[in-house]
Formats: structure tokens, sequence, C-alpha cells
């Protein structure tokens, strides 16, 4: 016979392990499309790890330049220990990503254990995360979202076992603060729930030491936030103060317009993110199968607990205001945090099913029904990742970066001068500095964003250019005056992505 | 039955205050759809002549544009147009009176057939300033007066036990809503069904069953006529709901389709069925319309984009209510006073028939869950009464006057002004411009965007008779089931106006739409009258050669 402990250490080391499996399984190559923020991340962190300065020469930066936009660092700093690890490819980018996301569903499991007391609803709440169709896609490419959200549970976790024991939460301090460095939504979110723990605890002296940490985590936003007026400029530009809306009181109106299409059931349960970086074609964040458990743990939690109420329910709206916030929305990566609540949630009603359920045939039968609607549910998204996603995907232009600068390495000894041009070029240049490996000193001493080497970026006036034989790289709209087209890169729907062209004076 | 002065005073200012918000403007705005002037003209053909105008005696299912429209709000408007004459008015009037008799009936159910009166008079506040209503209440779009049978029909049931005469008035009721509204004949069943679940105690009770054998005869009496009706024409039934299900759109087999094709290269058929199939795929599509019904956006923020429906940068619900609905769910839920399971059965049959067919969220269609929508709002809104915050009392009042102003504003006087296109203004316009200048003319050709024959034959009062001679009717359907009348007298009416195909001949009137109108018109072109919307932009032109 399995000891309880025992047996609950299976089943969660099953579970770690299905959420690994899921995270890790083809992930150099799936998405196929490797993405411009990672691409800016793999050639910075290379660049780090190698020289300690960024590709701009800037030493050990506070903000990552990709190479337009400011990143918060710390998804940068990962990176460079992966790079250093596995060397500058597609696995490297994105292996912070899926370790910190495959390692999310162990950490909710505590999290819900200890707040909840109830260990089924732990397990349940862990194998949705693990399963999540929201979750598993967004952890599979090189972006900052799955750490801050890992560092948040992870904090939490540790704040209610610090109050437990009495003890001062200093793990949920250092824990936080990765958020707040790892992703600009941490960045909001981490001091609005510290502030929600603080007003959570009634025990005095915890309350004091807290507004040591509040006022500590404050003020080294503010100070991180005045650092850099780019990021301000980001923050503003990229929520619904950027909107000229006029009069201002409409902004109330567009703020509830966003925060009801973040928690509506047709982003939540049926299509998702429509931008398919961000999830997968037809089908929702949540499997549609837990929309009655999310109900029914809502309920449970409602009329059974009452500070674990305040505290769900307060991250679930936390977070679905943060992503209101946004312009963009819905948007999964902004509320990916949502997925916290929204699973535990579920593992609550799956939990409280399974005891109603417990000796009455019907109700057996009823659960199991559920069930397989579930297992349904998962063996589909499963299929729509692994089976659809790269071949729904690969219209993207993206898609054919990789194979643009396979052709440009393989040709580029036969030219005096390569040029490329158009819309995407600074996307295009971070794409050739990965691809092409090259080396970060060498580029920090002889390039810049217009060009390194024998590559010119932009720069379309070939009649001030005294090469004599010129790739030229261009988007299909653009036909030069003379040349010859030697190769087409198309996307899989057909469309022309670049044309190469073959210019000899 | 005793009945506190105070809260007889209340109700009544309710009914007062409800009756004060529907009435302003009363025939003209919105400006008569197509849909009422339809019905309106019905009405007025089976007063002359006993025939709708299509000489069918006494019908149970309007032919009307092919689509066979319930024929209770004809009915109920005959003695309206005998009195007044067939104008807007007296079409509209029963919506209205129907409207304000649903908000007492409302009142009776909570108040009388629960037992909570202040939740009853929180309820009634609640509906009669609820835009949806509101709305419904001054238009003749079939739902006004079925959903006041459909309230009754649930009192009657309620009240059961009261009185003998309350089984009759169920199944009189019930019977009613059949005949008012296509997705009533849904509601209906499915509703009675839940309600049996609900008192299924009563099941094994033969006397119970006594008590419902004569309601069960008049009610089959009541039903015959549309069964005998569908016996000879399916059509009376089916008409519509063939035209307009999720199952006629071509957007979840495509989707399949294209699935299915494209793992069709890689994996075995059958693997490919099991992930890719339609009755999965329709389960999903028909629930997701179901919860597009109860989405926050469409009942509290941006409401129904479809004409005649639309309410200028408005829910169909006030936003004020949102609040109050969660926790007069919750509390619904958590406390389950009487009658808590016949409000969410009433909740939820009655979005089914909406989330089977395409083009959600409809409110029109999803209209009766209105009732549900409000009486759990109120039971929300009661904490307010029962914990008695001042403050928040004041401040809830002070945001549901904002909210109402606000409403009141953008339905009285942004609405022609923001949406003339959508509810097509002027229509009544160019009926009388032509009616004024015909007689010079042999023939009159209008374009489908400027005018539709409803219209003529409403505003002029066509003999029907006349009009049954004269018909010129379009054998084909259009892409939503639709018949068209090419024309009847010396009107004609183009499906699509092209000017280039128009023989330009002298002797013809033309109306077309402002866009329509062409650019290159020849010599000779006289424009007789520009006709404008609410805002000011033009919008017909009637001209000649």
């Amino acid at each position: 016979m399995i000891s309880g402990m025992r047996r609950n250490t299976l089943v969660l080391l099953c579970i770690v392990l299905v959420s690994f499996f899921f995270r890790f399984l083809f992930l150099n190559s799936l998405p196929l499309s490797f993405q411009d923020e990672e691409a800016g991340w793999g050639v910075q962190a290379n660049s780090i790890a190698q020289t300690g300065k960024d590709i701009f020469g800037q030493p050990f930066p506070l903000y990552w330049r990709l190479p337009e936009s400011p990143h918060l660092p710390l998804y940068g700093y990962m990176t460079a220990l992966s790079v250093t690890l596995f060397g500058l490819n597609e696995f490297a980018v994105r292996f912070p990503a899926a370790f910190f996301g495959a390692l999310t569903p162990l950490v909710l499991f505590f999290l819900v254990k200890r707040l909840l007391k109830n260990e089924i609803a732990g397990f349940a709440s862990a194998i949705f995360l693990a399963f999540s169709p929201w979750h598993i896609p967004l952890s599979r490419w090189g972006n900052e979202a799955t750490l801050f959200v890992f560092f948040l549970t992870f904090g939490l976790e540790r704040f209610f076992a610090a109050i437990e024991k009495k003890q001062f939460p200093a793990w949920t301090v250092l824990f936080f603060t990765l958020a707040l460095l790892s992703d600009m939504t941490g960045f909001l979110l981490a001091p609005l729930v510290s502030l929600m723990l603080i007003l959570s605890d009634r025990t005095k002296e915890i309350r004091n030491r807290w507004r040591i940490v509040i006022i500590g985590l404050g003020l080294f936003s503010l100070i991180l936030f005045l650092l850099n007026p780019s990021l301000r400029l980001i923050i503003v530009e990229q929520s619904i103060f950027g909107e000229e809306i006029n009069p201002t009181l409409w902004l109330v109106w567009v703020f509830f317009r966003n925060l009801f299409s973040v928690l509506s059931f047709e982003f939540l349960f049926f299509h998702g993110d429509e931008r398919l970086i961000h999830g997968m074609n037809d089908i929702g964040l949540l499997f549609l199968g837990t929309l009655p458990l999310v109900f029914i743990g809502l309920y449970a939690l409602l009329t059974k607990f009452k500070k674990q109420t305040y505290m769900i329910l307060s991250l679930l709206v936390g977070i679905s205001a943060v992503a209101a916030l946004s312009r963009f929305v819905p948007d999964a990566r902004t509320f990916l945090f949502g997925v916290i609540p929204l699973s535990t949630l579920a593992g609550l009603g799956l939990a409280v099913i399974i005891e109603w359920s417990k000796r009455v045939w019907w109700k057996r039968t009823l659960t199991f029904a559920l069930m397989v609607v579930l297992g349904y549910n998962v063996l589909l998204a499963g299929h729509l990742y692994f089976g659809h996603y790269n071949k729904d995907s690969a219209s993207q232009t993206q898609a054919v970066y990789k194979q643009l600068w396979v052709f440009i390495n393989q040709h580029m000894e036969t030219y005096d001068r390569i040029v490329l041009s158009g819309r995407t070029q600074s996307n295009l240049f971070m794409h050739g500095l990965f691809f092409l490996q090259i080396d970060p000193g060498h580029f920090q001493a002889s390039g810049s964003k217009h060009g390194f080497d024998n590559f010119l970026i932009g720069d379309l006036s070939f009649d001030r250019i005294p090469d004599r034989r010129i790739l030229l790289i261009a988007e299909p709209d653009f036909i030069p005056g003379k040349g010859e087209e030697i190769a087409i890169f198309s996307l899989a729907d057909g469309n022309a992505a670049f044309i190469a062209w073959d210019i000899q004076r | 039955m005793k009945y506190p002065v105070m809260k007889k005073t209340f109700l009544a200012l309710i009914l007062l205050f409800a009756f004060l918000l529907r009435v302003p403007f009363f025939g003209d705005l919105p400006a008569l759809y197509t849909d009422e002037a339809s019905l309106g003209y019905s009405a007025w053909s089976i007063l002359k002549t006993g025939r709708d105008e299509f000489g069918t005696l006494l019908p149970v299912s309007l032919r009307s544009f092919g689509d066979w429209k319930p024929s209770l709000s004809s009915y109920v408007m005959i003695p309206f147009i005998a009195v007044f004459g067939l104008n807007e008015i007296a079409v509209r009037a029963p919506s209205l009176l129907f409207g304000i008799g649903t908000i007492f009936l409302v009142y009776f159910l909570i108040g009388f057939g629960f037992g909570y009166h202040r939740w009853g008079l929180l309820t009634a506040f609640l509906l009669a300033i609820t835009p949806w209503h509101i709305h419904h209440s001054r238009m003749a779009m079939l739902v006004g007066p079925t959903l006041f049978f459909l309230t009754l029909g649930i009192v009657g049931w309620v009240m059961q036990d009261r009185g003998k005469w309350w089984k009759w008035i169920t199944v009189f009721s019930f019977g009613g809503t059949i005949y008012g509204y296509y997705s009533s004949r849904v509601i209906v069943p499915a509703l009675l069904f839940l309600l049996l679940f609900a008192w299924r105690k009563r099941l094994l009770d033969r006397q119970w069953w006594k008590g419902w054998v004569g309601p069960m005869i008049l009610g089959i009496i009541f039903i015959l006529p549309l069964l005998l009706a569908f016996r000879t024409n399916p059509e009376v039934i089916f008409g519509r709901a063939r035209h307009v299900s999720v199952f006629t759109d071509p957007s979840v087999r495509l989707r399949v389709w294209d699935n299915t094709t494209r793992d069709g290269e890689t994996i075995a058929s059958l693997v490919v069925r099991f992930w890719h199939n339609k009755p999965l795929a329709y389960t999903a599509d028909i629930l997701e319309r179901f919860i597009q019904h109860i989405d926050p956006r469409f009942l509290f923020l941006t409401g129904d984009h479809a004409e005649p429906f639309e309410l200028p940068g408005l829910g169909p619900m006030l936003w004020v209510m949102f609040p109050f609905f969660l926790l007069g769910f919750y509390r619904l839920v958590r406390e389950r006073p009487r009658g808590w399971s016949v409000l969410l059965f009433w909740m939820f049959v009655a979005i089914i028939p909406a989330s089977l067919t395409f083009l959600t969220p409809a409110s029109n269609r999803s209209f009766f869950v209105v009732i549900p929508l409000v009486v759990i709002t109120a039971f929300g809104t009661e904490l307010l009464f029962i914990y008695r915050y001042r403050l928040l009392m004041i401040a809830v009042t002070i945001l549901v006057i904002l909210n109402v102003g606000y409403f009141l504003h953008q339905y009285y006087i942004r609405l022609p002004i923001e949406l003339g296109v959508k509810y097509r203004y002027s229509l009544k316009n160019v009926v009388q411009s032509v009616i004024s200048r015909q007689d010079k003319y042999e023939k009159v050709v209008l374009s489908n965007r400027a005018a539709h024959f409803i219209h003529f034959l409403f505003y002029t009062q066509q003999d029907p008779i006349k009009y049954q001679q004269t018909i010129r009717m379009n054998p084909a359907l259009d892409k939503f089931g639709f018949e068209h009348i090419d024309g009847y007298g010396k009107y004609e009416f183009r499906q699509s106006f092209n000017w280039r195909d128009e023989p330009k001949q002298t002797g013809i009137l033309y109306v077309a739409a402002e866009h329509e109108v062409p650019g290159d018109v020849p010599i000779g072109y006289n424009v007789r009258e520009v006709i404008y919307y609410p805002n000011g932009k033009p919008a017909y032109e009637i001209f000649d050669l």
C-alpha cells in the first residue's frame, strides 16, 4: 500500500512531468515563427553573456532594447544564463519561459492547498494549469509573462506560509521584486497585490512589517519608473490613457468595456486571443468543460470561505483591472496572471463536485460525464496546438526569417554589399544577428542599427552605393530599377514576404 | 385581500411614471418600421375584410414578407385601429398598454405570487426604467404583448392554488403567447416542462390533475387552429425559423470543413472526425450564442446593433443595474426565496431560441429574459433597503437618476440624429411626397433602399382587395428568406436599383436613396424634392426626366 503522503507526491510528480512535457516538447521548432522579441532577447543576452554589455554598448542594462522598445531586465539575464548553457539558438531563448512556466503548476498546488486547505482542489488547479491552453502557448516562446506569473504566485504562497508560521515574509519580498522586474504587467501588479495582502492581514504586527515592505516596493517601482522616460511613455501609449477620448469621463466607459471583454466568456472559454502568438485558434483560454466548474468554485468560495474569498477575488479583479487598462484588449498575455485565480476556482469547483458525487450513482455518472468532456477538451487542445499551430501561424512574416538568413548566409560571400530594406528592417536586423551568430564584441565595435560589416540596413538609394554587386532583400512591393530576381520567400498562404534581387553594375 | 394604501400608492406612482417615460413622441419616435407597418396593415385588412392582405381568412400566422409572423399582435391592434384609424399610434398602443400591464403583472407575481411586496415594488420600478422594456413598449415588434401573456401565464401557474380560474388564465395566456412570437413556440413548452419539474411533487396528486382537465381542453382548442394551419402549410410555424437558424448559417460547416481538409492530409479520416465534427461544433456554437446574451457588454454597455433595436451608446439594461444584478444573483442562489427556481428556469429558457439563431446577440429574440434579469437585479437592490446604508442609498439614487437621464437624452434626442438611417426615418415623408405628385405620372419607380411597399400600403390605407388584384409578387426569396413585391398598381419596387438599367423615359417618377442617385444624369433630370434625415443629411431624392 502506498501511503497518502507518498501517493500525493507521486501525483504531484506526474503533474510536474506533464507540465514539463507539454512545455518542452519540440520547443525549438514549435512555434515555428521565431518572434522579433525572441531574436532581440537572444542577441542581447548573448552579448551580455559574452561581453557584459548589450549590443549597443550599455553595460548590464536595467532596460533591455529589443531593439526599439525597452523591456524590463529579468528575462534577459535569465536568457543570458541559458544562452551560456545551450548556445545561441531558439531553445535557449525559450528556455526560461518554458522552465518557469512548467514549474508554476507545482507552486500553484502549494498555494491552493495552503489557502483553501483542500488537497484535491490543489491537485485539480495544478492539473488545469499544467494542461492549460492559455499558459502552455505563452510558456513556449521567449517572453517574460510566465516569469512574472511564477514569481507572483510563489510570492503569494510564501506569504501565506510566513503568516502561518508568524514569520516575516522575506521570500515574498524577494519574489515580488523579481516579478516587478520581469514584466510590465508584473510591474503594475506586484505593488497592487502587496497592497491587497496588507489590507487582508489583520494581524497588527505583520501589517506594520508589511507597511515597510510596501513602502520599499513602491519606492523601488517609482525609481524604476522615473529612471527611464521611454518606459513611462510606453505605459501611457499602450494603455487607455494614450487614447484620445473626449470627454475624459468616457475613459471610465472604455475601462469597463475592456474589463467586461477581458472577463467575457467568449474570450475565456470560446475564442481566446485573436493573435496567434498569444494562443490558439478555435479554443478559449480555459477549457470549455471548466465553465461550470469556475461557477461552482466561485459559489463554494463565496459560501464556505471568508478571507480566501477576498484573496482570490481580489487577485482576479486586480489582474482584470490591470489588463483592462491596456489599449489592446482582450490580451491573453497581459491577462496571463488571471490563469491563477481562474484555475483555482475551477480546481475548487472540481473538488466540490467530487465530494458531492460520492455514494450517489447518478451524481457519479454526471461527474464522470464532466470528466469525459474535460478529457476531450485536453485532447482537442493538444491536437490543435501540436497538430495545427504551426500550420495556422505559418502565414506570419517571421516564419520565413530563418529561411531568409540561411539563404543570405549561403550567398553573402558572392556579394560586395547586402542591403536589407523594408518596413521590418529593424526586426530583420535582429534576426540576422541571431541566425548569423555575429560576434557581439565585433558588432559593438563596428556595427549599428544601420548596418554592420557589408550589411546595409534600410537604405535603398543604390546610386550612392559604389559596390559592384549587391544582394538586395526587399519586400514584394519594392521593385528596384535594375537587377534580377533570384529568390522569393513565400509564406504558407502563398503570399511573398520577401524577394531577393541580384543587382550588378 | 387587504393591502396597505402606501404600497398601492407606490405601485400607482410607478405605473404612472412608466407611462410618462414611454409616451413622449409616441407615434414618431422611432420611425415606423416595416414590420410594424406590416402588422398594422394586416390588422386593418382583417378589420375591413376579415382576411389578411393575401386573402387568408382570420389567419393564425401572417405571411407578411414571407416570414410568417405570429398573428397575436395584429389581432390586438384591431380595436385600436377601429377607433383611431390606421396610424402609428393605433399600431403601437397595444405595446404600450401591454407593457404597462407587464409591469403590474411582475409586481403581482413577486408581491402576491411569491409574497415579497418590497421586492415586487422594486422590480416594477426597475422594469419601468429599463431601456429594453421602454423601447419595446414603444414599438409594435411582436414581443411586447407576448411578454405580457407569458408573464400572465406564469402568474397563473404560480397562483394556481389560490382560485380555480388561475388555471384557466394560465392556459389562456400560454396559448396567447404561442400566437405572439416565434420563439414562444419553444419557450412555452420548455417552460411548462421545467415548471412541471419544479412542481414534481404534485404530479402524483390525482386531485391536482383533475383541476387541470378543463383548462387543458381549452388549451387544445386554443392550439388547434395553429396545428391545422401547420398541417396544410408547415411554413406557418417553421417559415421564419428555417431562415434564421444556426444550421442555415454556413460558417460552422465551413470551419469544420476547413479543419477536416487540413488534417485530412496527414491523419486518418476517422481520427479527423473525432476532432472536427459538426455535432460538437454546433454544440459549442449554440452555447457561445447562448452566453452572448448574458454577456455584460451586450446587456449593460453596447447592446444590439441590429436595426431597429440599437440604442445609441446604450445597452438594453441600465449600467447602474450591473452590480445589483450580480448581488441579486448571488443572493438568489444563496437564499433561495420562493419562486427562485421559476426565475432561473425562465432566464434559461428565454435565451434558448435566440441562441439557436445566427446574428447574435439579438435583443428582440431574447427579450423575454428581461423579466428574470430585472427581478434578480431588484433582489440585489433590496439589500440597500435591508441594510439601510444611507450614504450608499443616496449615491445609488444619484447614479440611477444620472443613468436614466442619460438614457432619455440618448433615446429621445440622439436616436433620430445618430441612427436615422438604421431606423429608416423620413419614409413617411417619401410616401406623402409621392402621393402629392403621382397623378402626373404613369409609373412610380422606387428603390428598395428608399421605400418599402408596406409603407405605401400603410400610409395610403390601400384597399386590401384592390391591392390583392394588382399585386406583382417576385417568385424568388432573398438570402434571408424574405419574399419581395415587385409592385402593385402604378408602383414598382426595385430590389436593387441601378440607374443604368432603368429606361430613361418621361412620365416616370423615381425615388432613390441619396447615394443611389446617378452622378451622370442626362439633360432634363429634375429633382422634385430632396428628403432629409433628422440630422439634416439628405436621405432620398424624388426626381423625373
